[in-house]
C-alpha cells in the first residue's frame, strides 16, 4: 500500500511546554484515520505538524516521502466551521472559489464539480453567514476539495452541530473517503467511531491500533479518567463488549 | 448655489472629499470585515506625533503623520505574528504616547501653531494644492496594492486560520493592510482630523455592508456613500457655518443610525 503520511518519532514543544511527544504513526493511501483525545491534547498541532505549519523539535512528518511543504497542494484542509468572520459579505461560491486563491486561474469545472459532491451548488448565490451549521461545514470541505488533494485534513468538523446533521456530514466523508485519504481530529468519540477506519487516541502520547477497536483502559489512560463507552450497534462495532 | 463652486478652496474640498471616500471606501472595508477599528484609531491617534514633529522640524506636517503611522502599524504587526498577549494595552500605550509626543513637539516648536486645531479635526476647506496631489498618490498606491493583492487580502480577512494552512504568508499580507490603513488615515487627516478618522474609516464601509454580498461591491458602495455623506456634511457646514470635519461626522452618525433603525424593523417584520 502507497504510504501518505509518515510521522516518526515526532516531539513538539511550544514556549517550553511539551505538547506532542514522540508520536509515531503511518496513514496509508484511501484509509479513514480519525484522531480523537481530550480538549489541549495535541490534536490540533499534530494537524499544523502534517501542514508543515509547526517544525518538530525533534522527528520527522514526511507526506508521499516529501517535506510537508512541498506537498501543501496534495493536502485539502478543513477548519472548524467557526473559523471564519461570520458576517463576512461573500457567497458560497466566492467561498470555495478560495480553494484556487494560490493559483493564477480557477478552474470552473471543479468548482462545479466540488459543490456538486457535497451536494450544495443550490446555494451558491447564498451569502456564507446565512448558512446553517452542517452547510457551512459543507462549504468548508468543498473548498478543500477544489484543489484536488489526495490528502483530506479535517478539525473538528462535527463540533456544535446536531448528530442528524454530523451524521450526514460522516456520509459524504464517507463517499469523499473511496477517491481520498482522510484523517480528521476529534473529541467527540460517539460520533467519530461508527465511520472512520482506524482510530488513535492523543493525549500528548498516541496509542494507535491497526484494528478500529478501542479498550477501556486506552481511552481512560488517553482522557486520565473515568470513560464511559457506548457502543454503537450501527454499521459496526467499535468497542469491546461490555 | 452654484456661487460657491467658483471659490478654489470649495473646489479643492469637493476633490478631497472624493479622495478621501476612495480610499476610506477600500480600506474602511476591510477594517469593518476584520473589525480593526481599535488598531485603526491608534495609527490614527500615534501619527499626531508626526504631526508635532512636522511643526517641530518646520516641515509639511502630514509628512511627519506619514512617517508616525507607518512606524505604528509597523509595530503593530510585529505584535500581531509574535501573537502577543498585550497587544490590546500596547496598542492603547501607543496611542496615548503619540498625542503626548505630538502635543511635547508643539510646544518645543518656535511661534503659534495656528492651524493644529485642523489636524485634530480636520479642515477641508483648508486643503491645499499640494496636500491634493499627495492624496491622489497616497490614493494611486491604495489602489494599486488592493488591486494586486485582493485575493489574498479577502482570504486572509475572511479565514486566517484556512489561509495559513494553505501557505499564504498571513503576517505579510496583515503587514500590507495595516500600512494600507497608515496611508488613509494620513489622507484622512485633512478631511476629518485625527480624533474623527475611525469614524469615516468605519460609516461608509458599514452602512454598505448592508447591502452587499461581496467585499467588492461592499467597496464600491462604501466609495460612493462616502462621497454623498460627506458632500452633504461639507455644504451643511458652509452655509450653517459650522466646522467642516465635524458637521460631516455629525451627518455619517445619523446616516449610519438610520439604515440601522431600519433594517433592524425590516429583520423584526421578516419574523
Amino acid at each position: 500500500m502507497n504510504r501518505a503520511i509518515e510521522i516518526n518519532n515526532v516531539t513538539v514543544r511550544i514556549d517550553e511546554q511539551l505538547i506532542l511527544d514522540q508520536i509515531n504513526i503511518s496513514v496509508y493511501s484511501n484509509e479513514f484515520l480519525g484522531i480523537i483525545g481530550p480538549n489541549g491534547g495535541g490534536k490540533t498541532t499534530l494537524l499544523k505538524t502534517i501542514l508543515g505549519l509547526i517544525g518538530p523539535d525533534s522527528g520527522f512528518v514526511k507526506i508521499f516521502d516529501d517535506e510537508p511543504e512541498n506537498q501543501r497542494r496534495n493536502i485539502g484542509y478543513v477548519p472548524q466551521y467557526n473559523s471564519f468572520e461570520k458576517g463576512y459579505p461573500i457567497t458560497v461560491e466566492e467561498v470555495v472559489k478560495m480553494g484556487f486563491v494560490l493559483d493564477k486561474h480557477f478552474d470552473k469545472k471543479k468548482l462545479t464539480e466540488a459543490m456538486e459532491k457535497v451536494d450544495i451548488l443550490n446555494l451558491r448565490d447564498k451569502l456564507i453567514g446565512n448558512l446553517s451549521g452542517g452547510q457551512k461545514q459543507r462549504v468548508l470541505i468543498a473548498r478543500a476539495l477544489v484543489s484536488d488533494p489526495k490528502i483530506l485534513l479535517l478539525d473538528e468538523p462535527t463540533a456544535s452541530i446536531d448528530s442528524k446533521t454530523g451524521k450526514s456530514i460522516y456520509e459524504l466523508l464517507n463517499k469523499i473517503n473511496e477517491s481520498m485519504t482522510i484523517i480528521l481530529v476529534s473529541h467527540d468519540i460517539g460520533a467519530i467511531s461508527s465511520y472512520v477506519k482506524k482510530i488513535a487516541c492523543l493525549n500528548k502520547t498516541m496509542i494507535y491500533h491497526d484494528d478500529k477497536e478501542i479498550t477501556k483502559e486506552i481511552l481512560e489512560k488517553t482522557y486520565e479518567c473515568p470513560v464511559d463507552l457506548i457502543a454503537h450497534g450501527v454499521p459496526h462495532r467499535v468497542f469491546h463488549n461490555h | 448655489m452654484t456661487e460657491i463652486f467658483e471659490y478654489e478652496f470649495i473646489r479643492n474640498a469637493i476633490f478631497a472629499s472624493i479622495l478621501a471616500s476612495i480610499a476610506c471606501g477600500i480600506v474602511g472595508s476591510f477594517i469593518v470585515v476584520k473589525r480593526l477599528t481599535f488598531i485603526s484609531g491608534g495609527i490614527a491617534h500615534t501619527a499626531y506625533g508626526g504631526v508635532g514633529l512636522g511643526y517641530l522640524l518646520g516641515i509639511n506636517p502630514l509628512f511627519g503623520a506619514i512617517f508616525f503611522s507607518l512606524i505604528a502599524s509597523t509595530g503593530i504587526s510585529v505584535m500581531r505574528s509574535k501573537k502577543n498577549q498585550s497587544e490590546d494595552t500596547l496598542i492603547g500605550i501607543m496611542w496615548a504616547l503619540g498625542m503626548a509626543l505630538g502635543i511635547i513637539f508643539i510646544s518645543l516648536s518656535p511661534g503659534y501653531a495656528p492651524d493644529l486645531m485642523s489636524y485634530l479635526f480636520g479642515n477641508i476647506l483648508a486643503v491645499s494644492l499640494l496636500e491634493i496631489y499627495l492624496m491622489i498618490i497616497l490614493n494611486i498606491i491604495i489602489v494599486a496594492v488592493v488591486m494586486i493583492n485582493f485575493k489574498k487580502l479577502q482570504a486572509i480577512t475572511f479565514d486566517e486560520e484556512y489561509s495559513r494552512a494553505i501557505g499564504i504568508n498571513v503576517d505579510k499580507y496583515y503587514f500590507i493592510l495595516y500600512l494600507l490603513i497608515a496611508l488613509t488615515v494620513v489622507l484622512l487627516i485633512k478631511v476629518v482630523g485625527i480624533i474623527l478618522v475611525i469614524a469615516l474609516l468605519s460609516i461608509p464601509a458599514s452602512i454598505s455592508l448592508n447591502f452587499t454580498k461581496s467585499i467588492g461591491r461592499m467597496i464600491t458602495n462604501a466609495i460612493f456613500i462616502g462621497v454623498g455623506l460627506m458632500l452633504l456634511g461639507l455644504f451643511l457646514s458652509y452655509y450653517l457655518n459650522l466646522p467642516s470635519g465635524s458637521v460631516i461626522i455629525i451627518v455619517s452618525s445619523i446616516a449610519y443610525l438610520l439604515i440601522y433603525f431600519y433594517k433592524s424593523i425590516e429583520k423584526r417584520r421578516e419574523k
